[in-house]
């Protein structure tokens, strides 16, 4: 290589050096034109997005008698190299398709294998998307809407079955490979330290599938929460606000309610911070929208909630619905997030638990928030629980009177002979059992958690206490769905 | 051929139809235990199915139906195998070579239920359950073989990604 050519090397070197730094500064130059032009592509937030996607339980599946169910994947990574699978299935164009009864399905859970369960259906496409893919596959189509994931994990046999409330479909015939989520499974299996749960249909003669422990082999984490904006102080308060318009507060007016809210308004944008630390935003739409996007919607409101708050550890998409207001159609996206791993529930009739946003494809209406976070106490000796925690059959063994007659009330059961011999018919209506942490929501900080199964049955979630099996929960949908009506 | 399978299956119904408890508990009133039934579909074990089976889980679930108030007994019997007899599922231990290891009372409630989560020792196991009322008295009884999995994953551990798990599983 002579002179010349070094130079011509070192000129090219020098150029591709510039081009780099050049892309750097331009990510940033902040403007709305660069996040207005990123939003419209969609793709900004997948990171954060393909986040909010995520299981909120798993069961580990090590053989016909051994199973285990996971809320907290922290320690294992088990749903992202669950993803991993997924991406490469929702990719792949070649294999075979089968429908599968529930019996089948249930079958597959005697066998090494994962099934990961969403809190409520999904749309598959956005999954995939959420996963990065970039041309899904007839997957997609074939099953449009999904609730829960099964990867069969024995050797050399890639099977996936999707479910939603109405079906499960097999699919087989794939080259990817499992071994990665057998070894963390096969980990797991070998410190036999998991708390057992066991299919209720095998164990108990009736026809739910739902897995439940019958012995707990460790108790819950003694946790104190708090709300997260404190508002007492102004400068915090104030902050948020600039956060939220992106001004100055000079150039934001600023209202305080007899009642202790603080309300900042521009440009027709309003923000209210309540008393309790409930914080309410709402935004004119901009332009019409008449065909609404849950894709564009989801990556928007992905944006606006990294943009405008912090992002919650294990913070998840818990339920969308369409909306529709003044001819313009768009989706109520409700996320909720765990504490310690564990999925928690509020005792706050007063605010929309969590976090609430209307999101009408690029355009934010309302944003709503309400959370509380861990004060991540140390434990002290005093603050450990030491009692015996109740398994999930304990709770419905010790509340079964109390379940039937709600159940009897419900379903406006009056002869005597009828309600006789409802026992079966009582447990199978059980549509959910799952550990989680109750809020009482009495205390703006140092507010204990109480650790609570909570309990779905057509239409009533019930928490009882982990240690006493006491009610200290109970919502009634019917009664809200008529309220609401 | 076909007489013994005929005076086999004459055996197999006999005992079907003497069963004092139904599906899943057919191995009862063994020794000097009694049984007095009025309806035999009342007490149920369901779990575990089999009556007589191995197993590398070191724990099992013993689950099932009664009417309401009836106490349930769970017993809980292992063998120390210190006559160097081999017990396994063809050379069952007798009796008296049985030492109680766990002896529990469950009330029955509205719910109609029961269950128990059993620790399991290496070698026979064998797990009494009495139901008890005012007007019956009914026992139950399921054999479990409990094989040593590490045991058997140490012999295969050059093999990667091995199923033992699996193939201990035969219940």
């Amino acid at each position: 290589m002579n002179r010349e050519d070094m130079k011509t090397l070192l000129l090219i070197l020098l150029f591709c050096v510039s081009i780099f730094f050049t892309k750097e500064l331009w990510i940033e130059v902040p403007g709305e034109l660069l996040s207005t032009f990123k939003r419209s592509e969609g793709v900004t937030s997948s990171y954060i997005f393909s986040d909010m996607i995520r299981p909120y339980k798993l069961l580990l599946n090590f053989n016909k008698n051994s199973h285990t169910l996971l809320y907290v994947d922290e320690d294992y990574n088990l749903w992202p190299s669950g993803k991993i699978i997924l991406r490469q299935a929702l990719s792949e164009k070649d294999f075979r398709t089968n429908h599968i009864t529930d019996e089948e399905f249930l079958s597959y859970q005697n066998y090494k294998s994962i099934t990961y369960f969403f809190s409520e259906e999904m749309s598959t496409y956005i999954l995939a998307k959420a996963l990065e893919v970039k041309a899904p596959n007839d997957i997609t189509e074939k099953i449009s809407k999904l609730n829960s994931i099964y990867i069969f994990l024995e050797k050399d046999k890639p099977i996936l079955i999707l479910s939603n409330n109405n079906e499960h479909i097999k699919f087989t015939g794939f080259k990817f490979n499992t071994k990665a989520l057998r070894e963390i499974t096969n980990g797991i299996e070998s410190k036999s330290n998991y708390t057992n749960y066991y299919s209720m249909k095998d164990t108990l003669g009736i026809n739910n599938e739902l897995f439940i422990p019958y012995k707990m082999t460790d108790g819950l984490p003694v946790v104190y929460v708090q709300n997260e904006i404190k508002i007492d102080d102004r400068e915090e308060i104030r902050d948020i606000a600039e956060r939220f318009f992106g001004r100055d507060i000079d150039y934001l007016r600023e209202v305080v309610e007899d009642n202790g809210s603080t309300i900042y308004i521009y440009n027709q944008k309003v923000l209210k911070i309540h008393l309790n630390g409930y914080l309410e935003y709402f935004s004119p739409l901009e332009e019409p929208i008449s065909e609404r996007n849950l894709y564009i919607s989801l990556n928007t409101a992905a944006d606006f909630i990294s943009n405008h708050s912090t992002v919650l550890k294990g913070m998840y998409v818990d339920k969308v619905e369409n909306i529709e207001s003044d001819n313009n159609l768009g989706y109520r996206l409700t996320f909720k997030y765990r504490t310690r791993g564990i999925p928690l529930v509020i005792n706050n009739a007063d605010v929309e638990p969590f976090i609430q946003i209307e999101v009408f494809n690029k355009y934010v209406r309302s944003y709503k928030r309400f959370v509380r976070k861990d004060m991540n106490l140390p434990q002290y000796k005093e603050n450990l629980e030491e009692k015996k925690m109740l398994s999930a059959f304990d709770v419905i063994n010790m509340n079964y009177d109390l379940i039937e007659s709600r159940f009897v009330k419900d379903k406006g059961i009056n002869g005597k002979e009828d309600i006789e011999n409802l026992n079966e018919e009582v447990i199978n209506s059980i549509e959910d059992i799952s550990l989680a942490y109750f809020d009482p929501c009495t205390k703006e900080s140092n507010e204990k958690l109480v650790g609570i199964w909570a309990m779905m049955v057509e239409g009533r979630v019930y928490g009882f206490d982990v240690y006493t099996g006491e009610l200290v929960y109970e919502n009634d949908l019917h009664k809200e769905n008529v309220d609401g009506e | 051929m076909w007489k013994k399978l005929l005076i086999g299956i004459l055996m197999l119904t006999t005992i079907f139809i003497n069963s004092p408890v139904s599906h899943g508990a057919s191995n009862y009133a063994k020794g000097n235990m009694t049984a007095k039934v009025e309806d035999s579909s009342k007490y149920q074990i369901i779990s575990p199915e089999k009556d007589i089976f191995a197993s590398s889980d070191k724990t099992v679930l013993v689950s099932g139906k009664a009417p309401n108030g009836t106490s349930i007994i769970i017993e809980a019997f292992g063998t120390t195998d210190m006559t160097r007899n081999n017990f396994s599922l063809t050379n069952l231990p007798d009796d008296k070579d049985y030492v109680r290891r766990l002896s529990e009372t469950i009330k029955v409630n509205g719910s109609g239920l029961f269950s128990k989560e059993l620790d399991l020792i290496l070698g026979v196991n064998k797990i009494v359950v009495t139901f008890k009322n005012a007007s019956d008295e009914v026992v139950g009884q399921k054999i479990i073989y409990v094989s040593d999995l590490n045991q058997a994953n140490k012999s295969v551990n050059n093999i990667p990604d091995s199923k033992i798990s699996d193939i201990m599983a035969q219940k």
